[in-house]
This record gives structure tokens, C-alpha cells and sequence, in this order.
């Protein structure tokens, strides 16, 4: 039965109206200082002269063009790019192979479980600790981990100075050591989720280990590989902590990768209009990146409404 | 021909003794349709499982028409199989759905998907082929999950659950074709199921199982009819079988099962052996084998209706004691043309030699089993 009292409108009262923007606001409020802000700062600043000085003045594009006549940056791109590529590869290939290996091949066993445990150890323990653990496998004296093994086998008579030749190398091996793990969880856990029951169907149908890895497997880690591809390349490109601590850059400039060459302007030399500058080309970079790879793993499929018909 | 001898499974990390399959023999002709029935946890499903060579028999043998197949594995058993969730490959299409079993051994492409269009005519869905399991309703699914399975032209069936994941309706309609396409086919089928009006309906014949162990292997109208103990005669009927306690007992030259509310003469030629007398037994008959009938009736027994349900087809009437002597209630389904309220006092009879008796000193064995 109709009446009036049933046919009024229902009204939101104020206190409900304001509860979600009230949740939001101590989240809000952080977000803007501490993401926002420094955002708008550095944009400001990269158009300015600020340095030591405190006295900045306004230069216009002054800062972007100098990169580009920068004499270090063929080095320091070259640097950026085989750091970040050879780094995403071969952590993402090894956290593939240690993903189906152990969620897989040996699922539900111990030692799958103790294995993947084992990989995390580098990426919990605090990155200082991490690189002097690296800087004493490498040390180019005798006392060096690596340099005494080889001495005590006989390999080598004299230390390797393994820094001098190999510091790259070195770099993207701590790098990937430490960031498989998060790949690997990842990867798991999607491998993880696909139901007992299409590896049965597969074992009846006669399915070779090699299809059930393409056809089943592959496709499912399709999304968590393009959200694992992506946040790792944006760390790489502007990560510089790692290098910072082990190399420094060096030797020469043999290590140093845009987004630390931006930390050394700013903050060792104290260009901070200059280093704002080469840290908005890094975020530029991460941008075109990240909208390429978007693309490359056809993103827009995901989010499209599946089509169900009766 | 399919033959599972004295079969055991026992899972690791169970305890001694509790096994999921329990000395299990069964014979499965060429052809046939069997249906493997029971409750949750009988152990139907492993036995599926191992005939699909999924998992192996702790002991015991299974031979696929003379060739003993316990270590064989499942892709060269010539199985064909249905999950309960389809098990589709969701990256697939349809038509590589379909083809999959014949592409990994290694049928061209071409040929293959030939074939996998011609399996998907049988089921008539050829209009999907390009369609990705995500975009076909339950009931498609299941189609593609039929036609995957029998593209390979396997000799052997196997359906875990079919349809349990089906509407009512749809059901009906999937159990019609999958039974039209057996026989068209002649592929040997076994189907897992807890549904009983499925198994029933579509099986030539019905294997019950609980605890691990077979209790009886017949076509469905001789498990309804001849139980061999109380658990099939309670387990199979919807509305299930009424049974009442009571005692074997002589009187005046006639044998009689005497319950606390009513004594039911046994019919000359249902007499049981002498032995019997005297035993603890359950006296059991389904509710459309009771009539309403009147006072002056032969074995007439006074009731009071407690509650009549509409049923559409029937009516079912639960019927008690009125002086409460007997514990349980009666269950009898009648016609819609029996005129019956709740608060009635009514007659009823049992329509002759459609009684079972149960011994309950012997695991509940159906007395009158080989009459």
C-alpha cells in the first residue's frame, strides 16, 4: 500500500554526507604533504638556479637544456638502460623459474615451501647490512670472501680487484638477489590460485609438462607479470641506493645511473635545480615506460566487462 | 570391459584401517552406462579417480578389457573425462578447448580442429568455437567440457559430478543428452553422482556405495524395488522409505511383524525361515505402497493425519499413531483426488508383498531380498 510517508524521499543527513571525506582526510592530508608537495617542489625547482646559496632564481628551461649538452649523459643513460633491463630480465626470469619450480613441479613440498623462505632472507634484512655483506664477498684485498676462496684454491695468486672491471655486474647482481623475492611471491601466489583440477584434466588429455607450462600457466601469470614488470622497472630507473652504497657511481662514472647522477647534483654537489631537473627526465622515462609496457600486455583487455550469453 | 578387483585406497597420512575405498569389485560391460552413487565421502570419487588413473590403488587390480591398467597412466588409458568444475583451460578458446587432448598427440592442427568442430556439432555448440570459457553460461561449459572429453573418441567415459553445477531444469535436459550421445556413441560411461534421481534415471546400471564398499549393483528398478539392506532401502526414495521397529514373531500358524502399533501378517508365500523368529527387525515399505482405505479393510490400521504437504503431483500425507504407542510417523503419498485434512482419523493399508524386512541383527540385511 501506498502512502504518503513511504513515497518521501529519503534524505542523507549532513553527519553521513561528511563520513567518507572524514575518513579520508588524515590520509588525504598526508598524501599532499608528502607526495604532492614535494612533487610541486621539485617541478618549481627544476626551473630554478637553487643551489648552496639558498638564492633561487628563475631560468627557465636553462636546467633541461644542459642535460642534453651534458657530456655524462650518453654514459649515464647507457649506464640506466643496461642496469634496469639486464636487472628486470633476470629477476623476472628467476622469479619465473623458482615460481613454477616450486608451485609446480615440487607443490605442497617442504622443501618447495623452505626454498622460496630462503629466497626472501635478502630482501628483509636492511639494506645497509645487505651491501656490506656484498662489499665483503667482493673486497679487492686478500681479506675479501671471494678473493681468499680463489687464493685458498689456488685460482688466483694476487686479489682480484673485482670493482674495477666488474662493478656493473656487481650492482645488478646484489640488485636482482633482492628483488626476486617480490616477483616470486607474487608469481606463487597466481601460480597458487589455479585450480587443482585443470592439471587433472590436462594429465587425462595427455597434456606434455611443456603445454601445461604455455597453455595453462603462462597465461594465468599474464597480469601479475605486467604489474611485476612495471613496478620493477620504474624501481630500477629510479633506484639509486643500492649503487650509492656499493659503488658510489663508480669507478668513474662506470656505475652511475640517471637517478643517481640526479641525487650526486643535488645533494653532493648541491645543483638542486639541476638535480630536480634530471629527476623529472627519470620520471618522464618511468612514464613512457610504464605506458608502453600498459600497452605491450594489452591492459585494456583486462579491464573490459567479459561477454556472457545464455 | 572394465573390471575392478577386490580395490583399496587408502590416503597417506590417514589412520590404519580408515580407508576411502574398501575392498571394492566391480564389472563394467562394453556399452553400459554405470552410475557410481553414494553420500559424501563413500568413496565414489576416488574410484572415478582411479579409473582415470589419477590416483593409484593402495592394493588390488583394475583392468580395462583383459589389459591390467593399475600403473598406466592416464593418457594412455583412451579416457575421456568431465569434471565437476569443467576444468575448462580459461585461456583457451572453445575450439583449442576441444582440440587439446588432440593436439597434445600431436594431430595437425588442421585435422584436429576438423575434429574438435565435428564433436562440437554433436553438442551443438559450433557457434562458440572462438568464444573463451569466461563468455559461455554454466550449461555451454558444460557442453565444451562433454565435447573435450569425447573428441578423442575415448573408450572410456568418465563424468565426476556432471551437472551438479546445473539448474534444475537444465539438468534434466543435459542428463536426456548425455544418455542420447552415450548410446549413439557406445562409449563405456561412468558417472559419479549423489544425486539419486540422476543416477537412476540415467544409468542401465546403479552401483551403491558407503563406507568404501559396494552395497548393491543392479539396474535402478531393481535397487529400488529389491533392496538388499537398509542402507539402499533408506538411502534411494524421496520421499524416503517409512520403517517401523518391531519383532519377528509366530502366531497362531502365521508369522507377523509385530511393532508397537500395528501387527502386519506376512503373506503365505513372503513366509520367512523359522530361524528368524524372534529377531529385532525393521519393518520397512515406501509411501507410495500405502493405500487410504477403510475400517473394514483386510490389515486395516488406524491413524491420525498430522500433516498433509502439496506436492503438486501428489499429495504427501505423515500420518501418527493415535494412541502414540508407535514412535514414528507414516509417510504416505496419494493422489491428489484423496480428500485428506490434518486431524483426520484414517485407515490405511500396505499394498501387498511391497514390505521389506530388515534384520538389524545382521547389519540391516533385507530379509525378503531374494523373493
Amino acid at each position: 500500500m501506498e502512502n504518503a510517508a513511504s513515497r518521501q524521499i529519503y534524505k542523507k543527513p549532513f553527519t553521513k554526507k561528511i563520513y567518507p571525506y572524514l575518513f579520508i582526510a588524515p590520509f588525504a592530508l598526508l598524501v599532499f604533504v608528502f607526495f604532492i608537495l614535494p612533487a610541486i617542489a621539485t617541478i618549481v625547482m627544476s626551473f630554478t638556479d637553487l643551489n648552496a646559496s639558498m638564492k633561487p632564481k628563475f631560468v627557465g628551461v636553462t636546467n633541461f637544456t644542459r642535460i642534453f649538452s651534458d657530456y655524462n649523459l650518453p654514459q649515464i643513460l647507457w649506464n640506466t638502460a643496461i642496469f634496469a633491463v639486464l636487472s628486470l630480465a633476470i629477476s623476472l626470469l628467476f622469479a619465473l623459474i623458482i615460481s613454477i619450480a616450486t608451485q609446480y613441479f615440487l607443490k605442497g613440498k617442504l622443501s618447495a615451501v623452505l626454498y622460496r623462505v630462503l629466497w626472501l632472507i635478502p630482501s628483509i634484512i636492511p639494506a645497509v647490512v645487505y651491501v656490506t655483506f656484498w662489499k665483503y664477498v667482493f673486497d679487492p684485498t686478500e681479506e675479501g670472501f671471494l678473493n681468499s676462496l680463489m687464493q685458498q684454491f689456488g685460482i688466483v695468486s694476487d686479489p682480484v680487484s673485482w670493482f674495477t672491471k666488474g662493478a656493473m655486474a656487481i650492482v645488478i647482481l646484489a640488485t636482482i638477489v633482492s628483488t626476486i623475492s617480490g616477483g616470486m611471491i607474487l608469481l606463487s601466489a597466481a601460480i597458487n590460485s589455479i585450480p587443482e583440477d585443470l592439471y587433472k584434466a590436462a594429465r587425462v588429455d595427455g597434456a606434455s609438462e611443456k603445454s601445461v607450462i604455455t597453455k595453462i600457466i603462462m597465461p594465468t601469470l599474464k597480469w601479475p607479470l605486467m604489474y611485476i614488470t612495471i613496478s620493477e622497472l620504474i624501481g630500477f630507473v629510479s633506484s639509486y641506493f643500492f649503487i650509492m652504497l656499493l659503488t658510489g657511481g663508480g669507478p668513474m662514472r662506470d656505475t652511475t645511473t640517471l637517478s643517481l647522477y640526479a641525487y650526486q647534483q643535488a645533494f653532493n654537489l648541491k645543483y638542486y635545480g639541476y638535480g630536480a631537473a634530471v629527476s623529472l627526465i627519470v620520471v618522464f622515462i618511468s612514464f613512457i615506460l610504464t605506458l608502453f609496457f600498459l600497452r605491450l600486455f594489452d591492459f585494456d583487455q583486462m579491464i573490459r566487462p567479459s561477454r556472457i550469453e545464455d | 570391459m572394465i573390471t575392478l578387483k577386490n580395490i583399496v585406497k587408502e590416503y597417506e597420512g590417514k589412520q590404519e584401517g580408515n580407508k576411502a575405498v574398501d575392498g571394492l569389485d566391480l564389472e563394467i560391460n562394453k556399452g553400459e552406462f554405470v552410475a557410481l552413487l553414494g553420500p559424501s565421502g563413500c568413496g565414489k570419487t576416488t574410484t572415478l579417480m582411479m579409473l582415470a588413473g589419477l590416483l593409484k590403488p593402495t592394493s588390488g587390480e583394475i583392468y580395462f578389457g583383459g589389459r591390467l591398467v593399475n600403473h598406466v597412466e592416464p593418457k594412455d588409458r583412451n579416457i575421456g573425462m568431465v569434471f565437476q568444475s569443467y576444468a575448462l583451460y580459461p585461456h583457451l578458446s572453445v575450439r583449442d578447448n576441444i582440440a587439446f587432448p588432440l593436439r597434445e598427440r600431436k594431430i595437425p592442427k588442421l585435422e584436429a580442429y576438423e575434429r574438435a568442430k565435428e564433436t562440437s556439432k554433436i553438442l551443438q555448440i559450433d557457434h562458440l568455437l572462438d568464444r573463451k570459457p569466461a563468455q559461455l553460461s554454466g550449461g555451454q561449459q558444460q557442453r565444451v567440457a562433454m565435447a573435450r572429453a569425447l573428441s578423442k573418441n575415448p573408450e572410456i567415459l568418465l563424468l565426476d559430478e556432471p551437472m551438479s553445477n546445473l539448474d534444475a531444469r537444465l539438468k534434466l535436459d543435459v542428463r536426456d543428452e548425455i544418455r542420447k550421445i552415450q548410446r549413439n556413441l557406445g562409449v563405456t560411461t561412468i558417472i559419479v553422482t549423489h544425486d539419486q534421481e540422476e543416477a537412476l534415471a540415467i544409468s542401465d546400471r546403479v552401483a551403491i556405495l558407503n563406507g568404501g564398499k559396494i552395497q548393491q549393483y543392479a539396474p535402478p528398478n531393481e535397487l529400488f524395488n529389491h533392496p538388499v539392506n537398509l542402507f539402499v532401502a533408506s538411502f534411494l526414495g524421496n520421499p524416503p522409505m517409512n520403517l517401523v521397529k518391531g519383532t519377528l514373531e509366530e502366531k497362531s500358524g502365521n508369522q507377523v511383524v509385530a511393532t508397537n502399533g500395528f501387527e502386519y501378517v506376512l503373506p503365505e508365500d513372503r513366509r520367512l525361515d523359522k530361524t528368524h523368529m524372534g529377531k529385532q527387525v525393521l519393518f520397512g515399505i515406501r509411501p507410495h505402497d500405502i493405500m487410504i482405505c477403510d475400517s473394514t479393510d483386510m490389515q486395516a490400521i488406524k491413524m491420525k493425519i498430522d500433516l498433509v504437504e502439496h506436492l503438486g503431483s501428489g499429495k504427501l500425507v505423515k500420518a501418527i499413531d493415535p494412541q502414540h504407542k508407535l514412535e514414528t510417523m507414516i509417510r504416505i503419498l496419494t493422489g491428489n483426488e484423496i480428500e485428506v485434512n490434518s486431524g483426520d482419523n484414517v485407515y490405511i493399508k500396505f499394498k501387498e508383498r511391497k514390505f521389506h524386512i530388515f534384520d538389524m541383527t545382521d547389519n540391516g540385511v533385507n530379509l525378503l531380498q531374494y523373493r
